[in-house]
């Protein structure tokens, strides 16, 4: 290939990377965290009554009863079929705030219905923290607060210059891929260790990336091409042609007293599926003229089309079943096409071991494009003289661009340890917990940003990844305390999936000390002509430009 | 996790690590095993690992859980290398 198309790729490839990075290390390192979702959920949620104090066989008349108190639940409400700490009782719906976009969980109301010991429903609004949604959100708009058009749009744009850096990446390796290909030369150049250390990811994880990068320019863009699709291809009835197979419009409101009972569902849905599991029954429209219900679940053997798992549409009175196109294992050609697409974003095949898979891949992501912008700060390192001297001043803009790459990922994570242990500590004490997460993750993140700037580079990786550590740590340590002092208000749950996020947390806190430990020992002890040394290093110091920088240095 | 994920999960890494220190690149072993037979061996591996993952998973999700095992492998493989380097320091 022509080195200079190779060169044209190269600068697409720097700039495209460089411009998207940070956002990417935010979507990359949240995302990780999304893949446990869940268990973060449980580990978060306080004690409740939960799942287990309503028995299935007297949701029937739970369910009768909460509609007749909360007529707004019969839209949208669901039945929980097995106990975990995050499912705060048997039947729980949901109340979208007024004018909120529909992808914002955030503004969301959560509600719940139990039955009290006589036999009375009991309703009400579940204060519990929506912290894994928080986390999410942070995931699905690359760090901005709110899930909403214009953000998504952000979004879609940060994953086209994804995209774009991917490809590009891709070509410029081209001529030495093979020669190159699990390369990962330690030595005495920096820049060569940073290269391959960013080659070796980027290459290998190729298909990873280039899933990620298509289906998050879909996700950001979906509405907009469904609006899109609706006028040209379904002359604006597209939202017909989905209700095409369901059930037939009735003219009568129906009464949820009619309803067939859950097991009768769970049971019909086994009859189709002996291997599929139910989770859930998310009951629709259950008072009005086209009643549905979706028998939520996983087969442990199939992918999941939805991060939920994959569901069966039934006929909420009667039975019939009404479509199969979501099942599990039970999905034709086109639609398990169309699935394999969520699943290879969601993680939703392979059970347990695929989630670690990605979560791991998705730190790597992460560490990808740090490493990318630590590559493009080296690459424009100004090196001292061979025979000695004092070490020249480093570029304005690429101190800049180092401290701005500490200082937002590094804020990311310390923000996201340490709105974690909060929603522990500021429950009860709190009107709105959500609030909280937000104010506590940027509180950090800003403040961890400022120290960049204001620190430089060098220093501040130090404590920020000293301080990742310190939040990370509270994590187990907020668990061991609740277990230590139950006086204190705090609680411990001993599931699985509860002592994994403390265990996960302990070897995250334990890989920032050595993080930590290894950066502040180039700090004090590497090359002094570099971004990364304090013995040259001044704080960031905020000249205009052009000032203070030796004439005499290499541009 | 199912008997035969789990085995097929470690054919699949018995089967990277094989390909890996057949690449002059790798830095587990002072010098690489000769290519041929441990990438054809390698190869074995991999296969007879999706062969038990079809086990316990249909095709499509057998191949992506193959597919993303040997992602996560090959990024970690060469780290290890890098971390902890042969007695030479290569």
């Amino acid at each position: 290939m022509r080195s200079d198309v190779i060169r044209i790729y190269k600068s697409v490839h720097t700039w495209t990377g460089i411009i998207a990075g940070m956002a990417l290390f935010i979507a990359f390192y949240t995302g990780a965290l999304t893949v446990f979702k869940e268990p973060l959920a449980r580990w978060l949620s306080p004690p409740g009554a939960g799942v287990a104090a309503v028995s299935l066989a007297q949701t029937p008349a739970l369910i009768v009863e909460t509609i007749a108190r909360h007529p707004e639940a019969a839209r949208d409400f669901r039945l929980h079929l097995h106990p975990a700490e995050h499912r705060p009782a048997r039947l729980t719906w949901q109340v979208r705030a007024a004018g909120a976009d529909d992808h914002d969980q955030l503004s969301v109301r959560h509600y719940a219905a139990t039955l009290a010991a006589d036999g009375a429903a009991s309703t009400g609004a579940v204060q519990a923290s929506q912290l894994a949604e928080f986390i999410d959100v942070l995931h699905r708009v690359v760090g901005l607060p709110v899930d909403n058009d214009p953000n998504r749009w952000i979004m879609g744009a940060v994953a086209i210059l994804y995209a774009l850096a991917l490809i590009s990446g891709l070509i410029v390796l081209l001529p030495s891929l093979v020669k190159d290909f699990f390369a990962l030369r330690v030595g005495r150049n920096p820049k060569r260790v940073w290269l391959d250390a960013h080659n070796v990811v980027g290459i290998v994880s190729l298909p990873f990336h280039l899933v990620m990068a298509l289906t998050a320019t879909v996700f950001a863009f979906h509405d907009g091409i469904y609006d899109l699709q609706d006028r040209i291809l379904h002359g604006g009835r597209l939202e017909t042609a989905f209700q095409g197979r369901a059930a037939p419009a009735r003219q009568a409101a129906r009464d949820p007293a009619e309803l067939l009972a859950p097991a009768a569902l769970i049971e019909r849905v086994h009859a189709l599926a002996p291997d599929f599991s139910p989770t859930m029954l998310q009951y629709l429209q259950v008072t009005g003229p086209r009643p549905l219900v979706r028998v939520w679940g996983h087969d442990e053997s199939a992918l999941s089309p939805r991060a939920l798992g994959g569901f069966a549409l039934l006929d909420p009175y009667t039975g019939k079943v009404l479509s199969t196109d979501y099942l599990s294992g039970r999905q034709d050609g086109p639609h398990t096409t169309v699935s394999s697409f969520f699943a290879l974003h969601f993680a939703t095949f392979g059970g347990v071991p695929v989630q670690w898979m990605y979560f791991l891949l998705g730190l790597a992501g992460a560490w990808l494009f740090y490493g990318g912008n630590l590559l493009w700060v080296e690459t424009r390192r100004r090196k001292a003289a061979r025979d000695g001297g004092a070490p020249p001043e480093q570029r304005r803009d690429v101190r800049l661009m180092a401290a701005a790459t500490v200082g937002v990922c590094l804020g990311c994570v310390c923000g996201v340890s340490l709105t974690i242990v909060a929603g522990k500590w500021l429950h009860g004490h709190v009107a709105d917990l959500t609030v909280w997460h937000r104010h506590v993750y940027y509180a950090v993140f800003f403040a961890a940003v400022g120290w960049a700037f204001l620190r430089g580079a060098a220093r501040a990786s130090v404590h920020l990844l000293a301080a990742a550590a310190l939040f990370t740590f509270l994590i187990p340590l907020t668990t061991l305390l609740a277990r230590l002092f139950p006086g204190l208000g705090l609680w411990a749950h001993g599931s699985p999936a509860s002592l994994g996020v403390d265990l996960t947390a302990l070897a995250g806190g334990l890989c920032f000390v050595w993080m930590a430990w290894a950066t502040a020992r180039r700090v004090r002890h590497g090359p002094a002509d570099s971004v990364w040394s304090a013995r040259d290093a001044q704080p960031m110091p905020l000249v205009p430009a052009g000032q203070g920088e030796s004439p005499a240095a290499p541009r | 996790m199912a008997g035969m994920t789990a085995l097929g999960l470690l054919l699949a890494l018995a089967g990277c690590v094989g390909i890996y220190l057949a690449s002059p690149n790798q830095r587990w072993l002072a010098a690489a095993w000769p290519a041929t037979p441990a990438r054809i061996g390698g190869g074995l591996l991999l296969a007879a690992g999706l062969a038990a993952l079809l086990q316990d998973f249909q095709a499509v999700v057998a191949g992506f859980v193959l597919a993303t095992w040997l992602m996560l492998l090959f990024v970690l493989l060469p780290y290890l290398g890098a971390l902890f380097p042969d007695k030479k320091g290569r």
